[in-house]
């Protein structure tokens, strides 16, 4: 497939799971009047803020806060290049593609902290600062359970890891990646219940002063985002494109949607973590549980 | 966030260094809810006990919005604007689903507790949630005929406080429904949802404001909002030109 192929293939993926993401959430959210509302909400919505005023703080970092949300798609499209959709690349895929997806996810802590520091307003740079507590709890547990699949792999191409799974899916063998994987993942989109940067107590945080254009490209890159960890978890734990009789497209997508329902579903229903308290569960629960997986993995691989 | 309530708290990262109570300005002065009118005129204790219910659901429709669970916040909401004496299986239903959530480990517990040396006896709820068995009903002939017992948690915290105010819901919308004609109060003070209320002295939410200061000096922000909102501070009922009793 030629660049510009797996660009509208990476676009059209991310856009369409971003789709699936806003509709089940909507669902989920029990304010709908029905089930095609929900299906033309995220319609409405979008064309809502596109049409509404851009507002503005005093003396805001217009650049920093124009480019945020950009960068945000951008990661989130970065990470969904390493994932292979429709099954092996005959060109051959990314051979370092985890290390990319992971370094990418990372770098969404610049793009959130930029977001909550250029609109010079208290409360979205209080958000930009609980990220920063927030990636600092979990980045390590997140990354090790994502490289741990490159273990019985023996490769960082996803594609490669995607075939190591052809007679057993990571998630049997290594138990504890998926749920390690969603819990940091949650984390990473800022989606609930670890959306600590946008808080209810913070009246929105990060996206407080963000209206209009501004506003909707930060949802939709976040629903993005949102997207290319599905798509990503669905890779190295469910075994990606293989399954059976149905071609591989159909298996990534659904199983990418299966992941979006069970985050959105999270998001609904638990209550927002503290601070203090997902710090301390990071560090004291999430790190020493994926070390374990990174153990038990490396001794099942010898 | 009480509208009216002004604090100061410079913060540092995420954590108010100190809390300064700027101004607490009334924001309907001469208000008259049924509890008000309570204090000059014995009222229905079925009026009473359901808007003390609807009140109750609609504090807890707003901890689940601050704690970010809108669909039980809008489910609250709901059940407060429809619910009917006696429909103690909807409250209870509610405060399930509350549980299920996690709001508890993930967004209260041990929040909020009280230092031991303040008197809260006439907080209402937060007193009882912190085991202190404070209710003016029970002087209340009209109370007594309908078996009324004063219920209490021993937590203290912001949990508490929320278990607290679910279980006086359902017992309130219970009570509605066992009232019959009988009426209440009328002589002076009254046992409003946020506490005792009387025609002088402060008003639970005086006291309460009186609190914060030194309650939320070195909170994180996020403890801080829960803290307030636990407080049930009703702006309404604060003395005019209020800073500090």
């Amino acid at each position: 497939m030629t660049a510009l192929g797996i660009l509208i293939q990476v676009i059209l993926v991310l856009l369409g799971g971003a789709y699936v993401l806003a509709v089940t959430d909507r669902l989920l959210s029990g304010s709908t009047t029905g089930v095609r509302s929900a299906f033309t909400y995220p319609v409405k919505r979008l064309s809502f803020l596109l049409l509404q005023p851009i507002t503005t703080t005093e003396r805001p970092d217009y650049a920093a806060w124009i480019l945020a949300p950009a960068l945000l798609g951008a990661l989130a499209a970065v990470g969904a290049v390493a994932v292979p959709i429709a099954g092996p690349s005959p060109g051959g895929d990314i051979p370092t593609g985890l290390v990319l997806f992971g370094a990418a996810m990372l770098i969404v802590l610049v793009s959130v902290f930029i977001f909550g520091w250029a609109a010079n307003s208290v409360f979205s740079m209080v958000g930009g600062y609980r990220f920063a507590a927030v990636v600092l709890s979990i980045g390590i547990p997140f990354s090790l359970v994502v490289l741990t699949t490159a273990i019985p792999a023996e490769s960082l191409s996803v594609g490669v890891i995607v075939e190591a799974q052809s007679s057993l899916w990571f998630l049997v063998e290594q138990p504890l990646g998926l749920p390690i994987y969603l819990v940091t993942a949650a984390a990473i989109a800022f989606w609930g219940p670890f959306d600590l940067p946008e808080g209810a107590d913070l009246a929105g945080g990060v996206v407080i002063e963000a209206s209009g254009v501004r506003l909707a490209m930060w949802r939709t890159s976040r629903a993005a985002l949102m997207v290319t960890l599905a798509l990503m978890g669905q890779a190295v734990f469910l075994g990606g494109y293989l399954g059976p009789v149905l071609p591989g497209w159909f298996w990534t997508l659904f199983k990418t949607a299966l992941l979006l329902i069970i985050l959105a579903l999270t998001g609904r229903t638990i209550a927002r973590i503290r601070i203090q308290t997902f710090v301390w569960f990071g560090w004291v629960v999430l790190l020493p549980l994926a070390l374990v997986d990174v153990f038990l993995s490396g001794w099942i691989a010898l | 966030f009480p509208a009216g309530l002004s604090l100061r708290a410079p913060l540092q990262g995420d954590v108010a260094q100190e809390v300064e109570v700027v101004s607490a300005n009334p924001i309907a002065a001469g208000s008259r809810s049924i509890f008000d009118q309570a204090l000059h005129e014995p009222m229905p204790i079925r009026n009473l006990e359901m808007a003390r219910a609807r009140h109750l659901l609609e504090w807890m429709a707003d901890a689940f919005a601050i704690a970010g669970v809108d669909r039980l916040a809008l489910r609250a909401d709901r059940l407060a604007a429809t619910i009917e004496p006696g429909e103690t299986a909807s409250v209870e239903r509610l405060m399930a689903s509350a549980r299920r959530s996690l709001l508890r480990p993930m967004a209260m517990r041990t929040v909020g507790k009280l230092p031991k040396d303040v008197d809260i006896s006439n907080l209402g709820p937060v007193a009882r949630a912190a085991g202190v068995p404070d209710d003016r009903r029970t002087l209340e002939q009209g109370y007594r005929e309908i078996d009324f017992q004063v219920v209490t948690r021993s937590g203290g915290d912001a949990w508490a406080r929320f278990e607290q105010r679910a279980d006086e819901a359902a017992q309130a919308v219970r009570l509605a429904d066992r009232s019959g004609d009988r009426k209440a109060f009328g002589d002076g003070e009254v046992e409003a949802p946020d506490g005792l209320r009387g025609i002088s002295g402060p008003s639970p939410a005086d006291m309460s404001i009186s609190m914060l200061e030194a309650l939320l000096t070195g909170m994180e922000w996020g403890d801080l909002v829960t803290v307030v909102h636990s407080l049930d501070v009703d702006m309404e009922t604060v003395s005019v030109g209020n800073t500090a009793v």
